[in-house]
C-alpha cells in the first residue's frame, strides 16, 4: 500500500530544506535542482497515493484512509500525529506538488541573476511547499495548525525576500520588510480566531482527530451553540488565511515578494489553505445554516468588491492579486451557497436539496484546483513579463505581443480560462458556482441574499473578463511603450516551459467535470450517515451538458464575458494603437458597429472608469478609514497605554514599594468584592 | 534500577539527597577558589556536584520514590519535577557563569557558592511540606540572590538594582510572614497537608482574607506577577545576565510552586473536603493573571533594552502560568508545570544569546541587534526560533505548552466549563500582541542593516554556544514530542491532587 | 488574661509604622530597619496565636523569622554599602539611573 506512505510527500520537501540550507550553495543553482527534485518526488508519491486510493475499496467505504500515532496526552485525550487521505487532500496534494515543482523550475530562470541568495529562496519554498502539503495530509487539526503556522512564517520570509537588499533600492526593500510583517500580522490575526475555535471544539468534542470530529454523531450530540461558536472561529481563520473581506489587506501588499513567490502564494498554496479548512470543515458548518450564509456572503462581497479594485490598477502583479481574491470570494460563495442548501435540505429531509449542495461543494473546490492552474499560469507570464521589461507598471508595456510569442500567448490562454470563456477550464467551475447560487436564492428563508450574491456573481464575471483583457491588451497588444522597447525578448525555456505546461491545464482542466471525475470531489451523507467526499459515481458529460447549456443564465454570462472581452478590446487595443496589420480589421468592424469611436472611451470614462473608480475609491476608503482606522486605533490604544505603564516604572524603590503596598490594598478591596458578591463572608 | 542505590547511602535523608549534594558543593566552592585562583576547577567541580545531585534526583524519579523527612520536607513525583527544574537552571547558570564576562571574578568562589545555595533553597521549596520550610527556603533564594545581583562585575547598575531588590524583597518578605502568622491564627497550623481541613471548618474570615492577599503579595513579588512586577525589569537589567536567567527562570518558578503547594492544595482540598466555595479566590487570580499577561505584553512593547522586553515578557508568560491557579484543576497544573519547563528552555535561551553577545561585545539596546544575522547568523537563528516560541509559533514548545495552558481554561475532564474562556481569550490575544515585539528584534536581526564599522562577525564563548544549543534541541523537541515532560508534568500534578 | 485582639491590633499598628517608614524614608538604611519593624509585627502574632493555642510551632517560626532577618539585614547592609562605594549615595530617591 502506498497509501501508508504519504507522510513522505510533506516529509520530501522538508528534507530539501534542510539540505538546501544547509548546503545550497555547493550545489548547482543554490539547491535549485534539488527543490525540483524534492517536488517531483512529492508529486510523483502524490500520484501514486491518489491513483491507489481512488481504485481502493476504502474509496467507497468509508472514504478515508487514515493512521496515526499518539503524538501526546491533553488530559486524558490523546492528540495524535498522522495522516488523513481522503479525495480533498489528494486534490490538493497533487495540484500544490504539480504546480509548485513547476514554479520551482521556473524560478530557476526567474531568480537567476540572484547569486547566492538562490540558497535561501529555495530552501524556503521547499519549506513552504511542506507547509502545503502536510496541511492536506494532517489528520487532526491540531498537526494542521502546524502547518498552517509553518506556511504563514515561510510567507513571511519569502514576502520579505527582497528586504536585504532589492535591486530597485532601499525605499522597495522597506516596503518589502513592511508588507511581509503586515502579512504574518494579518494573517495572525485569523490564526488566533483558528486557535481559538479549535480549543471551542476540543472542549465540546474532547478530541480533534477529522474522523471524531466530523462523526454525525458526534456533532449532533454536540451543543449547538458551542459548534456554532467554534465553526464561527475557525472560519475566522479562513478569513485572515485566504485574505477575505474585512482581512484582505495585506495580499496585494505581500506583491512586494518576488513573482514566483506570489504565483506560489496564490496558486498553489498559503491562500488556499483556507479554502481547504472550510471544505474540510464542511461537515461541521453545515451544522449551522447561519454559518454557511455567513460564508456565502463573505465569499460574495469579497468576489465582487475584490473585482472593482482590479479595474483601475496599473500595476500587472496587483491586477492578479485582486482577481486572487476575487475567485477565493467566487470559492467561498460556492461552499458557502451549497452548505446553505445542504443545510437546508438537512432539516427538511429533501435530498434533492442536498445534492444542488454537493454540487456546490464540487463547484468550490474544482475552482480551487481550476484556479490553482490558471492564476499560476497568469502569475508567471506576469514575471515573465517583468522579468523581461523590468517593470510592473502596465503603462510602459504593450505590443510584447510579438516580442513575447509564447508569454503572450499563454497568457491569453490563462485570461480565456479565468475570464470563463466557454470550453476553459474556468468556464465549467465558475458557471456551477453561479448556478449554485442561484439555486440557493431559490430556497429558504434567506435565499433573497443569494439572489443578491448570485447577482454581484454575475457582475464579477463580467468585470473578470474585462480586466483582464484589459491587462493583456495592455501588455501584449499595441505599440510598445518605454519599457517594453528596451524588453529582451522571450524568457529562457526554464521560464516558457512551465508556461506552456500549465497552459493546458488551465485549458483542459475544466474537462475533469465531464469525464465522471466530479463524482471523486461531491460530498454526502454515505449509507452509514456518515460525510463522506467522494465515493460516488460521476454525473458525467451529459449532465452537465444538459444542466448548463439548458440553463438560460449561462448564456447570460457567457454572453457577458463575450461582451467585455470585446469592450476590453475596443479599450485598449484601439483607443491608443495606430491603425495597424493587427487592428485594421477590427477598426473597419468597429466603425460598422458603432456610430463613432470617440464615444467609446467617454463611456469608458463615465462607466468604467468614474464608476468603478468611484466604487472602488470607496472600498479603499472603507478599507483605509474605516478597518485601518480601527486596527491603528487598536494598536495605539495598546502603545499608548504601554507608555502610561512604562512612564510609572520610575526607578525609585520608593515607587516599587508604594505599587506593591498599594497593590495588595487594591487586591484585598478586589478579593473582599468578590467574598461578597458569593458569599463567602 | 530501584531507589535502592539512593536510600543505601542516605537513608532517612534520601528525600533531600539532592539538596544535600548541592550544600556540600556550596561549601568547598570558595576554598576551591581560594587554592587554585581560577574559574575553571571551580566550574568543573561545580558542574560534577549538579550532575551527581541531578543523577540522585533522576534515579528517584524515575523509580517513584516517595518518603518524608522530619515532617518538613516531603518527596515525591511533584518535588521531583520540581528540583528536577530547578537542577537544570541552575546547571544552565553556572555552567554559562564560567566564560560569562560579567560575573565577578575576585569573588568567584563566593559566587558559586552562593549560586548552589539558592539552587538548594529552590530545592527545599520544591519539596517543603510545611509553611515554615517553605518560609525559610524561600529566604534562602532571595538572601543569595539580593548578593548575586549585587555581584556584578564594575557595574553601578547592578549596585543600585542590588539596593531596590533588597528593598522590595524585604517588604515581600515582611508581607509574607504577615500573612504567614494570619494563616497560622486563623487555622492552627502550618502543615500543607492540614490547611485545607482546617480552613474548611473555619470558613473565610477577614484575618484569612489578610493573609491571602499578603501572602499572595510577598509570594507575587517572585513570580514578578502585577502590581508586584515593578522590581523585575530593573533587576533583571541590572543583574550580570547569568543571574537574570536564574531570576527569570528559577526563582520565578519557585514562587509559582509556592503558589500550587499553598493555595492551590488549601483550596481545593477545602473545597472537597468542607465544600467551601472557592470561586471567588478563583477569580482573584483570574484577575492577577490577566493583568500581568496584559500589562507584561503591552510595556514590553515600548521597550528599547532587550533585558526589559525579556523582563516584561517573563512577567506575561508568569501570567499565563498563573491561569494554572484560577482555573485548579489537575490538568490545568500539569500544563502549568510543562510551560514552566518549556519557559525555562526558551526565556532562558534567549537571556543566554543576550549574555553571550554581550560578552562578545555587543550592547542591550535593540539596535545594536541590526544585522546581526549577518554577524553571528547561528545565533541569530537560534534568538529567532527562542522568540518565535515565546511568542507560541507551532511546532516550536512554546505552542505546544500554550496549547495545553490556554485549553485547559476551557477545557474539563467533567464536560462543559465556560467559566473561564475568556481568560482564555485574553491570554490568546495577548499571545498575539506579544507576537509585535518579537517580531521587532527579528526584524532588527534580519532585516535591519548593522550600523557603520559594526559589521564584524561575532566570537561568542564556547559554554554559551553550548548551552544555547541545548536549549534550542529543547525547544524543537518539547514541541514536536512534549510526552518527554509532560507525562511526568501530569504525575507530578496527580502527585499534588493526591495529597487531596 | 489579656485579649488577643490587643496583640493583634498592636502587631497591625507596628505594621503600618514599618510600612509607612518604608515609603517614606529617604536612606536605604532606615528603609532596611523599618522592614524590621514589619518583621516583628509578624512575630508578635506569631507569639501571640502560640500562647493563645498552646501550640509550640508559633514560637519555632518566631525563632526562625528572626535567624532570617538577622541574614537579610546582613546581606542589605552590605548591598546598601557596596552601592555606597559605587554611586557615594544611601538615598533611595538617588538611585534610579534603570526606569522605564
Amino acid at each position: 500500500m502506498i497509501v501508508e506512505y504519504v507522510w513522505l510527500v510533506p516529509l520530501i520537501p522538508i528534507l530539501c530544506f534542510v539540505l538546501v540550507g544547509f548546503f545550497g550553495n555547493h550545489m548547482h543553482q543554490g539547491g535549485g535542482y534539488l527543490s525540483i527534485a524534492g517536488a517531483a518526488a512529492s508529486f510523483i508519491i502524490s500520484i501514486a497515493v491518489s491513483v491507489e486510493f481512488w481504485t481502493s475499496a476504502a474509496y467507497t467505504d468509508p472514504g478515508y484512509v487514515t493512521n496515526s500515532i499518539t503524538w501526546f496526552s491533553l488530559g486524558g485525550h490523546d492528540v495524535n500525529l498522522g495522516y488523513y487521505v481522503d479525495s480533498l487532500a489528494c486534490l490538493v496534494m497533487l495540484f500544490a506538488s504539480f504546480i509548485s515543482m513547476l514554479i520551482f523550475i521556473y524560478s530557476l530562470g526567474y531568480m537567476g541573476d540572484q547569486g547566492g541568495r538562490k540558497r535561501r529562496y529555495f530552501a524556503e519554498v521547499s519549506l513552504f511547499l511542506t507547509g502545503m502539503l502536510g496541511l492536506a495530509a494532517s489528520s487532526n487539526m491540531i498537526e494542521m495548525f502546524v502547518f498552517w503556522e509553518l506556511m504563514g512564517l515561510c510567507s513571511y520570509l519569502l514576502i520579505g525576500f527582497w528586504s536585504f537588499n532589492h535591486p530597485e533600492g532601499d525605499a522597495k526593500a522597506i516596503n518589502a520588510a513592511s508588507a511581509a510583517k503586515k502579512a504574518f500580522l494579518v494573517t495572525r490575526a485569523g490564526d488566533v480566531c483558528l486557535m481559538g475555535g479549535m480549543f471551542v471544539l476540543f472542549q465540546a468534542m474532547g478530541s480533534l482527530d477529522y474522523t471524531v470530529i466530523f462523526n454525525t454523531a458526534n456533532l449532533n450530540a454536540a451543543n449547538p451553540d458551542t459548534l456554532f461558536l467554534a465553526s464561527l472561529l475557525i472560519f475566522g481563520g479562513a478569513i485572515g488565511k485566504s485574505a477575505q473581506f474585512p482581512l484582505m489587506d495585506w495580499l496585494p501588499d505581500a506583491m512586494a515578494g518576488p513573482t514566483t513567490v506570489s504565483a506560489l502564494i496564490h496558486a498553489a498554496t498559503m491562500v488556499k489553505a483556507g479554502v481547504y479548512l472550510v471544505a474540510r470543515c464542511f461537515p461541521l458548518f453545515v451544522m449551522n445554516i447561519d454559518v454557511m450564509l455567513f460564508v456565502g456572503v463573505i465569499g460574495g462581497v469579497t468576489a465582487f468588491f475584490a473585482a472593482t479594485m482590479a479595474m483601475n490598477n496599473m500595476n500587472i502583479k496587483k491586477v492578479l492579486a485582486y482577481s486572487t481574491l476575487s475567485q477565493l470570494g467566487y470559492m467561498f460563495l460556492s461552499l458557502g451557497a451549497g452548505g446553505y442548501l445542504m443545510a437546508l435540505g438537512m432539516q427538511s429531509g429533501d435530498t434533492a436539496l442536498m445534492a444542488a449542495g454537493a454540487l456546490g461543494y464540487t463547484a468550490g473546490i474544482l475552482h480551487m484546483a481550476n484556479h490553482a492552474f490558471f492564476k499560476g499560469l497568469l502569475f508567471l507570464c506576469s514575471g515573465s513579463v517583468i522579468h523581461s521589461c523590468g517593470t510592473e507598471d502596465m503603462r510602459l508595456m504593450g505590443g510584447l505581443g510579438k516580442k513575447m510569442k509564447i508569454t503572450s500567448i499563454t497568457m491569453l490562454i490563462g485570461s480565456l480560462s479565468i475570464a470563463g470563456f466557454p470550453f476553459f477550464a474556468g468556464f465549467w467551475s465558475k458557471d456551477l458556482v453561479l448556478e449554485t447560487a442561484l439555486d440557493a436564492a431559490g430556497n429558504g428563508a434567506c435565499g433573497w441574499i443569494f439572489l443578491l450574491l448570485w447577482f454581484l456573481g454575475v457582475v464579477t464575471a463580467f468585470m473578470t473578463a474585462f480586466y483582464m483583457f484589459r491587462l493583456w491588451y495592455m501588455t501584449f497588444a499595441g505599440e510598445p511603450r518605454e519599457n517594453a522597447q528596451k524588453s529582451h525578448g522571450e524568457s529562457p525555456h526554464s521560464m516558457t516551459i512551465p508556461l506552456c505546461v500549465l497552459s493546458c491545464f488551465a485549458f483542459a482542466f475544466g474537462f475533469v467535470l465531464l469525464f465522471g471525475f466530479d463524482g471523486l470531489f461531491t460530498i454526502g451523507l454515505n449509507a452509514d450517515g456518515l460525510w463522506q467526499v467522494g465515493g460516488v459515481a460521476g454525473a458525467g458529460a451529459v449532465h452537465y451538458f444538459l444542466e448548463l447549456f439548458t440553463n438560460p443564465y449561462t448564456y447570460l454570462t457567457i454572453i457577458l464575458v463575450l461582451g467585455a472581452i470585446f469592450l476590453a478590446y475596443l479599450m485598449y487595443c484601439k483607443k491608443t494603437v495606430d491603425p495597424g496589420k493587427f487592428n485594421k480589421h477590427g477598426q473597419a468592424w468597429l466603425y460598422k458597429a458603432c456610430a463613432s469611436r470617440w464615444w467609446l472611451p467617454e463611456i469608458y470614462n463615465q462607466v468604467s472608469w468614474k464608476l468603478g473608480y468611484g466604487v472602488a475609491k470607496c472600498v479603499d476608503f472603507f478599507d483605509r478609514q474605516v478597518i485601518d482606522g480601527t486596527v491603528n486605533g487598536l494598536s495605539n490604544a495598546v502603545i499608548g497605554g504601554g507608555e502610561l505603564a512604562r512612564k510609572a516604572q520610575d526607578g525609585n524603590a520608593h515607587t516599587y514599594a508604594g505599587v506593591v503596598i498599594g497593590g495588595a490594598v487594591a487586591l484585598f478591596a478586589v478579593a473582599l468584592i468578590l467574598f461578597v458578591v458569593y458569599g463567602g463572608i | 534500577m530501584d531507589a535502592s542505590i539512593v536510600t543505601g547511602i542516605f537513608g532517612a535523608y534520601t528525600p533531600i539527597a539532592p539538596m544535600i549534594i548541592m550544600i556540600i558543593g556550596a561549601l568547598i566552592m570558595p576554598a576551591l577558589y581560594f587554592g587554585f585562583k581560577k574559574k575553571a576547577p571551580v566550574t568543573a567541580v561545580q558542574m560534577i556536584i549538579i550532575l551527581i545531585s541531578l543523577a540522585l534526583n533522576m534515579i528517584l524519579l524515575g523509580t517513584g520514590y516517595e518518603a518524608t523527612y522530619a515532617n518538613l520536607f516531603t518527596y515525591d513525583a511533584f518535588s521531583g519535577l520540581l528540583i528536577l527544574l530547578f537542577q537544570i537552571v541552575v546547571g544552565i547558570v553556572a555552567f554559562v557563569s564560567y566564560s560569562s564576562i560579567e560575573t565577578t571574578t575576585l569573588h568567584f568562589g563566593a559566587y558559586s557558592s552562593l549560586l548552589l545555595i539558592a539552587a538548594a533553597g529552590m530545592m527545599f521549596v520544591g519539596a517543603a511540606d510545611d509553611l515554615i520550610s517553605i518560609f525559610v527556603g524561600v529566604e534562602t533564594v532571595s538572601i543569595s540572590s539580593y548578593a548575586l545581583v549585587a555581584m556584578k562585575r564594575n557595574d553601578p547598575r547592578a549596585a543600585e538594582a542590588a539596593v531596590k531588590y533588597v528593598i522590595i524583597g524585604g517588604l515581600s518578605t515582611a508581607l509574607t510572614i504577615y500573612g504567614i502568622s494570619m494563616l497560622y491564627g486563623v487555622t492552627g497550623t502550618v502543615e500543607l497537608s492540614e490547611l485545607g481541613v482546617a480552613l474548611a471548618a473555619s470558613g473565610y474570615s477577614w484575618a484569612f482574607i489578610i493573609a491571602l492577599i499578603t501572602m499572595m503579595a510577598g509570594y507575587g513579588f517572585k513570580v514578578a506577577m502585577v502590581p508586584f512586577h515593578m522590581w523585575a525589569p530593573d533587576v533583571y537589567e541590572g543583574a550580570s545576565t547569568p543571574v537574570s536567567i536564574m531570576l527569570a527562570t528559577g526563582s520565578k518558578k519557585m514562587g509559582l510552586a509556592v503558589f500550587f503547594k499553598i493555595f492551590l492544595v488549601m483550596l481545593v482540598t477545602a473545597n472537597v473536603v468542607g465544600g467551601l466555595g472557592i470561586v471567588e479566590v478563583q477569580y482573584l487570580f483570574a484577575i492577577v493573571a490577566a493583568l500581568s499577561m496584559t500589562i507584561g505584553n503591552v510595556v514590553a512593547i515600548s521597550q528599547t533594552n532587550i533585558k526589559r522586553m525579556l523582563a516584561y515578557s517573563s512577567i506575561a508568560q508568569a501570567g499565563y502560568i498563573l491561569i494554572a491557579m484560577a482555573v485548579m484543576s489537575q490538568y490545568a497544573l500539569s500544563a502549568g508545570l510543562f510551560h514552566m519547563f518549556t519557559h525555562v528552555f526558551m526565556k532562558g535561551g534567549a537571556f543566554l544569546v543576550v549574555g553571550a553577545l554581550i560578552c562578545a561585545g555587543l550592547g542591550e539596546k535593540i539596535t545594536d541587534y541590526n544585522g546581526l544575522a549577518k554577524r553571528a547568523p547561528l545565533v541569530a537563528f537560534a534568538m529567532l526560533l527562542f522568540l518565535f516560541s515565546l511568542a507560541g509559533v507551532p511546532p516550536l514548545a512554546g505552542f505546544t505548552s500554550k496549547f495545553f495552558l490556554f485549553s485547559s481554561a476551557i477545557y474539563s475532564e467533567d464536560g462543559v466549563m465556560t467559566q473561564w474562556i475568556w481568560l482564555a481569550f485574553v491570554a490568546i490575544l495577548n499571545s498575539a500582541i506579544s507576537l509585535y515585539y518579537y517580531v521587532r528584534i527579528i526584524k532588527a536581526m534580519y532585516i535591519e542593516k548593522p550600523a557603520a564599522g559594526a559589521d564584524s562577525k561575532l566570537k561568542i564563548p564556547k559554554t554559551f554556544a553550548i548551552a544555547i544549543a541545548v536549549c534550542v534541541v529543547f525547544v524543537i523537541v518539547l514541541g514536536l514530542y512534549p510526552g518527554i515532560i509532560m507525562d511526568y508534568c501530569a504525575q507530578g500534578a496527580a502527585a499534588l491532587f493526591g495529597l487531596i | 488574661m489579656i485579649p488577643i485582639e490587643y496583640f493583634l491590633t498592636f502587631g497591625a499598628i507596628l505594621f503600618a509604622i514599618g510600612a509607612y517608614g518604608v515609603l517614606t524614608k529617604p536612606n536605604a538604611i532606615v528603609v532596611l530597619m523599618c522592614i524590621e519593624l514589619m518583621l516583628n509585627a509578624a512575630n508578635i502574632n506569631f507569639v501571640a496565636f502560640a500562647a493563645y493555642t498552646s501550640d509550640p510551632i508559633g514560637q519555632v517560626m518566631v525563632l526562625m523569622t528572626i535567624s532570617v532577618a538577622a541574614a537579610e539585614v546582613a546581606v542589605g547592609i552590605a548591598v546598601v554599602l557596596n552601592s555606597y562605594k559605587m554611586k557615594k549615595t544611601t538615598d533611595v530617591n538617588g538611585l534610579t539611573s534603570m526606569r522605564w
